[in-house]
């Protein structure tokens, strides 16, 4: 029986940030983390070797509807952080607005966050690219010039040389960064734990249940006894282990997520930096669609292409020629995560209502014109019948046929399945993260956002993480 | 010794990448479906158990057809070629058709063999255009 | 913005329609289409109507106008209404909406290149071609709005009709053959309007035009007034060519609005204006919609359940790209110009 004042489950943005803040005022904090703790770098970014290590269930996970959405977690220390593309956005003030009144939400103007996002943006070293950004990230800003289209570079946590170009920056991870301020400031990290199950006794969680992963096969039983239990497990994770533990009410059942439409464009010039990912967005029709670039190593425009990669075989053939861009939209719909007995992994499932699909068919519609007006010789959208878009009518052609279930929708944005707000009958948490007809139990981490905001969410996350752990610690100290 | 679904899956991969994807020599086949057997044994366990599932199914059904052909050759062949060429025979009929369940499975194992082999042998699939692909 | 001077003949297409006549009526000086003024100009106005019947509408108008009656993919008629017009302006605004059968659409393109053809060999200046929002579908959010450049994704037969005939012009603009610039009005509302929209004041004022689902979907509108003013700045503006803009009011209209407006409107004209409001589920809307493109693809056309189809979705648009290259300002909204069509109405003896 391990006794601590404050257990994280979770060491992903939102409780690597927690871990710090709380430690830092003196707390005793240990961090549960199920996967590894891998250096960046050990792994090339955004690839298969990645993937497996790095990603939970090695990226093999999907949103069971029509069409099936296939989603990815970051696994291991640091969480999403060590694998995304790093791009940050500050908490848009007129969103927070909007959710702190129809969700019912205390202190969440720009005022009450705006400190928080200027202290992660100074440890993340946010900042823009001193040298040359990729030319799969000029393709989006060469087409919305010619379109008329908002576009920017996102500012990424990233650590540049003066003239550095955008690919040789040094991701400012949680491994980097809050994780070891936590460590510094006293927190224990442990990792290769899972947590099974918390107790709970009337208001209180009592005790914490976790399995502690030695070696292949072999594993101890660890049992905690907190006095705080911040869940930061993620939009998918944090509810299952709530449901598991038989906290149910309004947990799981409002996940919301960007779902994805892809496209390879192929270039005449080379464009492809399989190391990278453009820094580029078209912000013209923020927060409903947003156009941005992906990874986009050979295999991954194989992927996009699949099944019919032989048809296309030139696409990955000279891979340099071509990257892989995607549009992302909000929906009306949203998912489910149901922890099911005798079962580690949830079962997630995502309802797209039919204002969802109509909108990501214009959402790919509108990435295609975007590519063709900055040049794009082919376009291969990632639809079930993959075809070759050669000509503007082609994608007219395209969007009167494409049904919403032809698309292979993906997407790497989870959040609000554990939504913060006072509105007890649809809110799980109270406006700083405590789990309602709880004491000691709280969420920090994407499952309490009210709604996916349209934008990369980790800046988001990690500010309200960061407000609700001073609120926490103007009210326990 | 692995466990049935497992089987079944490996069984169904090897066929299946046979099917669609003839460019890629005996190496290159088999190195990618034992990255996509990889893959599926570390999968969420729904996709693994529905995925499972179907291969499963469809593993008996080349099972027996093996043993019907088994008969007809009076045992002169080894019971692992006949399962085989009893796999291909499944898959080959299924390939490409839209069916519950079969549709996703051959979706799962042709995706990952894709960015598998696509990834490591990005000019492979040139060849597979002179060949001709299965359409579907 | 360097703004040319009129050309020695202006030659108005659907000259005998809603906006063909408020045109002919601004340059004749008639200043109660616009805001408050008139684009009165000199030179010959050559008009083309599609029947007889609309020659005396069109010279109520303008009295000075030559009018030409013939179908505009005919070359014969075409060829002596661009006989000896080097250099005029034309104003393409000829075009069907409501056809008896969904094949009739086709007379839009093939009209377009027939009028296009002409106004090459006839080596016209700036060509101003109507278009329309239907190439662009609905927007797939209550709030979106279509920009200037925008991906084609037709609504049913006459969507595709429209963007046909954009395709035609653009290619001619494209070929160095043709100075052309592409207005794309929404819903217009204002005087010369036809039965169709006397109709609709009839229903609103009984309080019998429905409202889909919450009326909170979006409608661009446009006021006859400011879609002639916005022609003319695409007429004379010289770095347009090849351009497309919306030529809409400031900002779309949600549904509500636009009914309570012309109630007001109605009321204001002391008619008596009933107090219901008829409103049903939103997916009696996408219903209609699913019922005209199964008429459509079997050739038929039913103007009610085309109307119908539309009315639960938000078709906007963004005027910005107009703005700023033409100086193009809507100075009539959606209360003034709903006053003007029923005093208008009125003032003509129709039956509200």
């Amino acid at each position: 029986m391990i006794e601590t004042d404050i257990l994280i489950i979770g060491s992903g943005p939102g409780g690597a940030l927690t871990a710090a803040r709380l430690a830092e005022a003196g707390r005793q904090v240990i961090v549960l983390e199920e996967g590894d703790w891998i250096d960046v770098g050990e792994h090339e970014p955004f690839s298969l070797d990645q993937m497996e290590a790095q990603y939970r269930n090695a990226g093999q996970t999907v949103a069971l509807g029509r069409p099936p959405i296939i989603y990815t977690e970051g696994r291991g220390a640091g969480g999403g952080s060590e694998v995304n593309s790093g791009l940050y956005h500050r908490p848009n003030p007129e969103l927070l607005d909007d959710w702190a009144r129809r969700f019912a939400i205390r202190d969440l103007s720009e005022r009450d966050i705006v400190e928080h996002a200027r202290e992660i943006e100074k440890t993340l070293s946010i900042g823009t690219v001193p040298g040359a950004v990729t030319p799969a990230s000029s393709v989006i800003e060469r087409g919305g010039a010619a379109l008329g289209w908002a576009t920017r570079e996102v500012p990424r946590w990233m650590v540049y040389g003066e003239t550095s170009d955008a690919a040789e920056g040094e991701r400012q991870t949680m491994t980097r960064t809050y994780l070891p301020r936590a460590r510094e400031a006293g927190a224990s990290i442990m990792t290769g734990v899972r947590v099974d199950r918390l107790v709970k006794k009337g208001r209180r969680i009592v005790e914490v249940r976790a399995t502690k992963r030695l070696a292949a096969g072999i594993a101890e039983p660890l049992c905690f006894r907190p006095e705080h239990v911040f869940v930061c497990a993620g939009a998918i994770q944090t509810p299952a282990l709530l449901q598991r533990s038989g906290v149910r009410t309004n947990v799981g059942h409002t996940l919301a997520v960007h779902p994805m439409v892809k496209a390879v464009a192929r270039f005449d010039d080379a464009i492809n930096v399989p190391a990278d990912v453009p820094v580029h967005q078209v912000k013209e029709f923020a927060p409903h669609i947003s156009i941005g670039g992906s990874a986009s190593g050979p295999g991954l425009l194989g992927l996009a292409l699949a099944p019919e990669w032989a048809r296309f075989a030139e696409v990955t053939a000279d891979w340099e020629h071509s990257s892989l861009y995607y549009a992302a939209t909000r929906t009306e719909g949203h998912g489910h995560v149901r922890a099911v007995p005798f079962l580690d992994d949830p079962l997630v499932t995502y309802r797209l209502t039919r204002g969802d699909g109509k909108m990501l068919v214009h959402a790919l519609e509108r990435m295609v014109h975007l590519l063709f007006a900055a040049g794009a010789r082919r376009v291969y959208p990632s639809v079930a019948e993959a075809v070759e878009l050669r000509t503007a009518a082609d994608l007219t052609e395209l969007g009167q046929r494409l049904k919403p279930r032809d698309l292979n929708l993906m997407t790497v944005h989870l959040c609000s399945s554990v939504p913060m707000g006072e509105d007890r009958s649809r809110a799980g948490t109270d406006s700083f993260g405590r789990v309602h007809g709880f004491d000691n139990l709280r969420v920090n981490d994407a499952s309490l956002l009210p709604e996916a905001p349209g934008l990369n969410p980790q800046g988001t996350i990690m500010a309200i993480a960061s407000r609700n752990s001073a609120a926490f610690l103007a009210g326990t100290r | 010794m692995r466990a049935l679904p497992e089987r079944a899956v490996a069984g169904f991969t090897d066929a299946l990448i046979a099917e669609r994807f003839p460019f890629l020599d005996a190496d290159q086949q088999v190195s990618t479906a034992r990255f996509v057997v990889g893959r599926w044994r570390v999968a969420s366990q729904p996709v693994r158990l529905g995925t499972g599932a179907v291969a499963t199914a469809l593993g008996a059904v080349a099972w027996a057809l093996a043993a019907m052909g088994g008969s007809a050759m009076a045992g002169s062949e080894r019971a692992g070629s006949g399962r085989d060429a009893a796999w291909g025979k499944v898959v080959h009929r299924l390939s490409g058709r839209t069916l519950p369940g079969f549709s996703e499975l051959e979706q799962f194992v042709v995706s990952l063999a894709t960015a598998y082999a696509a990834d490591r042998w990005p000019e492979a699939a040139l060849a597979g255009r002179t060949l001709g692909t299965p359409t579907s | 913005m360097t703004a040319r001077s009129t050309a020695p003949t202006t030659i108005v297409t659907g000259a005998g329609g809603w906006l063909g006549r408020a045109l002919l009526a601004s340059f004749s000086g008639d200043a109660s289409v616009n805001g408050d003024q008139s684009h009165a100009r000199d030179g010959v106005l050559r008009a083309l109507v599609h029947t007889a019947d609309e020659v005396a509408d069109v010279l109520a108008v303008a009295e000075r106008a030559e009018v030409h009656v013939g179908d505009m993919t005919d070359p014969s008629v075409l060829a002596r209404v661009f006989e000896g017009t080097a250099g005029a302006s034309v104003i393409h605004a000829a075009g069907v909406i409501h056809p008896k059968r969904a094949s009739d659409f086709v007379v839009n393109s093939v009209g377009a290149r027939a009028v296009v053809e002409q106004a090459i060999a006839a080596g016209v200046g700036r060509f101003v071609h109507v278009s329309s929002n239907s190439p662009f579908g609905v927007n797939s959010a209550p709030d979106d709005v279509f920009r200037a450049d925008e991906p084609y994704r037709p609504y049913l037969g006459y969507g595709r009709s429209k963007m046909d005939a954009e395709l035609v012009v653009r290619a001619a603009v494209d070929a160095g053959d043709l100075d052309a610039v592409i207005v794309r009005p929404p819903w217009f509302y204002g005087p010369f309007q036809p039965e169709r929209q006397t109709s609709f004041f009839r229903l609103v004022r009984r309080g019998i035009f429905p409202l889909f689902g919450s009326g909170e979907n979006r409608r661009s509108m446009v006021y006859i007034g400011n879609l002639v003013d916005g022609i003319v700045r695409a007429e004379q503006q010289a770095d347009a060519t090849g351009k497309a803009y919306w030529i809409a009011d400031a900002r779309p209209y949600p549904m509500t609005e636009v009914v309570a407006t012309v109630k007001q409107a109605l009321a204001d004209a002391g008619l008596k204006v009933s107090q219901r409001q008829v409103r049903v589920p939103g997916f009696f809307g996408d219903l209609a919609e699913k019922g005209d493109a199964f008429l459509q693809e079997r050739g038929r056309y039913q103007q009610e359940l085309h109307v119908v189809g539309e009315l639960n979705k938000t078709i906007a648009c963004d005027i910005s790209a107009a703005r700023a290259d033409l100086g193009y300002e809507p100075t009539v909204d959606l209360a003034e110009g709903m006053r003007r069509s029923v005093r208008w109405c009125l003032d003509r003896g129709i039956e509200l």
